[in-house]
């Protein structure tokens, strides 16, 4: 149904229904009225008729009788009658017989017409009087309308004014119809589009007791309810504006739907723009959004690159979940990830920086190590090499032998600096070779017993029966342990032994070699205990005795945990410590090892094959120098190369047995040369070991990688060398009939052998010149006296000399106080 | 109309000349003791005999009883209140009775007949012999 707008309001429909009822009932009014008064009209004048007619009747014989009397009381009860007017009744003359009331003039004979006339507020009838044929007069008669009229103005009156009442009724009650009903519906209405529109809080004024009030009442308890149990539009869409976030929420054909303030400053779009807009003009990467596949799962934190509106492209994570009432639409939030990128970027280049950093550090130490070590070679080489002069002056040879130990004590302090920078750079490698326990230990032992004895100690060796025997772990480390634990019981104990205990025992499936060092030194304060295994921490009586790098024992401990094991330490300061070395290890079942070869010194070949053919390949003069004059002296056959491309051509003519290479040279390096040979069809006949000054086992690995079959650190002592030759060519030396040790075989429990009495037979004279000297710090004297005190006791001597040469002054000076008293 | 009028009433002073020459063995005439007339003109009379009027002033019906035209008192009556003769008079009734539907009065048989119906009938009204009337009837005097 379409009404007129004005028709839209129940207000006005109350008043338009209202109205057309008063004008139909109005009209009703009107039409009854005019009825009526037809109606009295018509009543009237058929009154007025018969009462003429039957007057005429009557009046027939009294005319005829000529009785005026009865005429004029006939006449006069019709004055009964309240319309009556007037009447008169003439005879068939004309002549007026008897009349009443006022009678207006006109003719009225026996000819006249019956007639009935209305002149304005009077019917006036005229009626031939008859009887028996025969006309006797007339009658006049008026009928006043008087009341007719009367009566009609009252229909009139009362239905005009019952039209006004009801008009007045319809007004009153649509108006308060209106009021009852639309103004509360209104009102109602009105607060029914407030809370559509947010605003869930302003009162509904409908006070009403009817049907709309109850209305009212449960839209307001529905409204408050709902205010209760949700948070209104408002409320959430504020959550969403003010989120720091990026969000959109997209429906199933992948358009935008709502996106927050911090996308649209994030993307450079109005709100509006961004309403409507394809997923795919924010970003390119649309797997993320597929409805099917988020049915399975949501996705959280991807990276993705939202497009700005100017096209420029800025990665966020988002996450992105079906929306939960279905229909497929995706809600998604993105974070700024510039920043974050910014700040990786930032980390990966200061990582970069610092892994550069490091690698600069370690190839720095590599190179310099190598320079280090190479002039070293030298002095150590050609130092050695002097001493195997016979001719040589006592003197000289002592003078060379300092240099000898001087550089090797340099070699040790590069080694530690450059393991300790291993460790510290993650890099330690184990290289598990199988060898032979118990030579160890008793190269360790031989090696610091004469050192324990030059210092006046006693030093004891307990190792369980059966540790002959090979097994499998890095020897290297457990050494230079071993080495350090003995060198620090011995540097640090002035009086009383050291005692060297090694077992192997069976634990937890593994075989662990425990060995325990003993002393009665010093002793470590408890505090200082601690700090005694930090790196580059010396404890004070380190610093006191002004020797050594502190790393030691940080290397001896990183070394042994490398390996699975532990150093660990008692110490009770003034009585002593005991440091425990604990390391799995595992059998070997190889026993091919030559034993006591360490201190026979080698003086030739056997000379029942020819001479092997060696070639040193070196750039250093002075190092292929001293190699191929301790190899000729020995009765090799060697030949030199001072580069790679040299070194290929060399072996191609004179095809050597063996070659000495040297990694780094200019021209073609080692590493070249090595391939090149290996290439070549007799190529895997010779023996390729690498000489090398760089320290790092990565060099190590490339050059076994190349094709090398063995691997010699620079500088090399001889007995090393001696023995890989041996090892690879299967050769046999002569040894030189030394002197041999008193305690090389007495492996057990020995005691000291050696008592300081004899020193006094070194005179008094010579004792105090040499205390004098050393507390001068005269070395040149020092070793001078000890020199002529050889000659009476070599013995003596030889200790005194041992712990000037290590410049133990302290022992020294303690050890000829002793003497004294 | 009028020249019948003008006939009437010359007969009628024919008839009241001789009259007044012979009086005797006059008619009167009669009414029901109830009627209110005391006398009546003869054009009254001869309305009433030829039904010119049909109701008393009263309401009553007039009822004329006219005696066998043998009758002296009728051959009288006739002549000297309707102031015709019997011819005229049956010629009148012919036409009354083509006209209005109206016949001539009722005739009674005798003059005792005459006076029983008067006395009996509230409208009635007839003539008889005066020596005839006794106290049933009233008798009207008949003015000129």
């Amino acid at each position: 149904m379409i009404f007129p707008s004005f028709f839209r309001s129940i207000r006005t429909r109350f008043l338009v229904a209202g109205l057309a009822a008063v004008l139909l009932s109005g009209g009703l009014g009107v039409f009854l009225a005019a009825t009526a008064q037809r109606q009295i009209h018509r009543q009237l004048r058929a009154n007025a008729a018969s009462i003429a007619q039957q007057t005429a009747f009557v009046m027939a014989p009294l005319v005829a009788f000529d009785s005026r009397n009865e005429i004029n009381k006939a006449l006069s009860l019709l004055q009964a009658n309240p319309d009556f007017a007037y009447a008169q009744v003439s005879d068939e003359e004309g002549t007026r017989l008897a009349s009443v009331g006022n009678v207006p003039s006109g003719p009225c004979g026996k000819d006249g017409p019956w007639q009935i006339l209305e002149q304005g507020r009077l019917l006036n009838l005229k009626t031939p009087i008859v009887d028996g044929g025969k006309t006797w007069g007339c009658l006049q008669l008026g009928i006043s309308r008087e009341r007719a009229y009367h009566d009609a103005a009252q229909i009139w009156m009362t239905m005009l004014g019952a039209a006004a009442l009801a008009m007045l009724l319809t007004l009153v009650g649509s108006l308060y119809l209106s009021r009852s009903i639309a103004y509360p519906i209104a009102r109602l209405a009105d607060a029914v589009s407030r809370a559509r529109n947010g605003d869930w809080e302003a009162p509904i004024d409908v006070h009403n007791r009817d049907e709309i009030g109850r209305l009212a009442e449960n839209f307001q308890h529905t409204l408050s309810e709902l205010r209760r149990t949700t948070v209104s539009k408002t409320y959430v869409d504020d959550i969403i504006q003010s989120m720091v976030e990026s969000l959109i929420v997209i429906d199933a054909q992948r358009t935008i739907r709502t996106a927050n303030h911090s996308t649209c400053s994030l993307l450079g779009y109005q709100q509006h723009e961004m309403i409507g807009l394809p997923i795919e003009r924010i970003t390119s990467d649309l797997r993320f959004f597929d409805a099917a596949g988020l049915k399975k799962s949501s996705w959280n934190n991807e990276e993705v690159e939202y497009i700005t509106r100017e096209g420029q492209r800025i990665p966020v994570a988002i996450s992105v979940a079906p929306m939960r009432s279905g229909g497929n639409g995706m809600i998604c939030v993105a974070q700024d990830m510039r920043e974050r990128k910014r700040v990786e970027r930032e980390l990966l280049h200061a990582k970069e920086t610092a892994e550069a950093a490091n690698r600069a550090k370690s190839v720095f130490l590599a190179n310099m190590s190598h320079e280090i070590r190479t002039p070293l070679n030298a002095i150590l080489g050609y130092s050695q090499l002097m001493l195997r002069d016979p001719s040589l002056r006592p003197e000289t040879k002592e003078n060379l032998n300092i240099i000898n130990r001087s550089g090797s004590h340099l070699l040790t302090v590069i080694n530690d600096v450059l393991d300790m920078s291993k460790i510290e750079a993650g890099r330690v490698q184990l290289h598990p070779v199988a060898f032979d326990l118990g030579g160890l230990l008793e190269d360790l032992a031989a090696m610091f017993r004469l050192r324990a004895h030059d210092k006046g100690l006693t030093f004891e060796v307990l190792v369980d029966e059966g540790h002959a025997l090979s097994i499998v772990a890095d020897e290297g480390k457990i050494r230079q342990v071993l080495m350090n634990l003995l060198g620090n019981a011995v540097k640090f104990t002035e009086r009383g032994g050291i005692k060297l205990q090694a077992s192997l025992t069976e634990r937890e499936g593994w075989m662990w070699l425990s060995v325990a060092v003993e002393d009665t030194g010093v002793g470590v304060a408890e505090a200082e205990q601690s700090k005694l295994f930090q790196p580059f921490a010396q404890t004070q009586s380190g610093l006191d005795t002004q020797a050594g790098t502190g790393l030691g024992l940080a290397i001896s401990r990183e070394f042994s945990r490398a390996m699975g094991g532990n150093v660990t330490m008692r110490s009770t300061v003034g009585e002593g410590s005991v440091f425990h070395f604990e390391v799995p290890v595992q059998w070997s079942d190889s026993s091919a090892f030559s034993r006591k070869t360490i201190n026979r010194r080698v003086t030739g070949l056997q000379l029942d094959k020819p001479a092997p053919r060696i070639l040193i390949v070196d750039d250093e003069p002075n190092n292929r120098g001293w190699l191929s004059k301790l190899l000729v002296a020995l009765g090799f056959l060697v030949r030199n190369a001072e580069n790679g491309e040299a070194a290929v051509r060399l072996w191609q003519e004179w095809k050597p047995q063996l070659i000495l290479m040297d990694v780094r040279m200019p021209v073609m390096n080692g590493l070249e040369a090595t391939r090149k040979i290996r290439a070549h069809p007799e190529g895997t006949k010779p023996v390729i070991i690498a000489l090398s000054a760089s320290a790092l086992d990565q060099d190590k690995s490339s050059v076994m990688q190349s094709g090398m079959d063995g691997f010699l650190s620079k500088p090399c002592r001889e007995d090393e060398l001696l023995r890989t030759l041996q090892a690879h060519l299967r050769l046999d030396y002569i040894y030189a009939d030394e002197q041999p040790d008193p305690h090389a075989k007495s492996v057990g429990t020995a005691k000291p052998s050696h008592d300081f009495e004899s020193l006094k037979s070194l005179g008094p004279e010579l004792i105090s010149k040499l205390q004098q000297a050393i507390l001068n710090g005269e070395k040149h004297a020092i070793d001078e006296l000890i020199l002529r005190a050889a000659k009476s006791d070599a013995q003596s001597a030889s200790t005194l000399k041992g712990l000037a040469d290590r410049y133990e002054y302290d022992a020294l000076l303690h050890l000829l106080e002793e003497v004294c008293t | 109309m009028k020249r019948f009028c003008f006939t009437l009433a010359l007969v009628f002073f024919l008839a009241l000349g001789s009259a007044d020459g012979k009086r005797e063995e006059k008619f009167v005439v009669i009414v029901n003791p109830s009627n209110h007339f005391d006398a009546l003109s003869r054009s009254k009379l001869s309305y009433l005999f030829l039904r010119k009027v049909s109701r008393w002033p009263w309401g009553a019906e007039v009822d004329p009883i006219d005696l066998k035209a043998q009758e002296p008192a009728r051959q009288q009556f006739t002549k000297e209140v309707l102031g015709t003769t019997e011819e005229q008079l049956a010629q009148y009734w012919i036409d009354q009775r083509v006209t209005r539907g109206v016949g001539p009065p009722v005739e009674a048989r005798d003059v005792a007949t005459a006076k029983a119906l008067v006395a009996a009938r509230p409208g009635a009204i007839a003539y008889i012999p005066a020596s005839a009337v006794d106290g049933t009837v009233k008798v009207i005097q008949v003015q000129p």
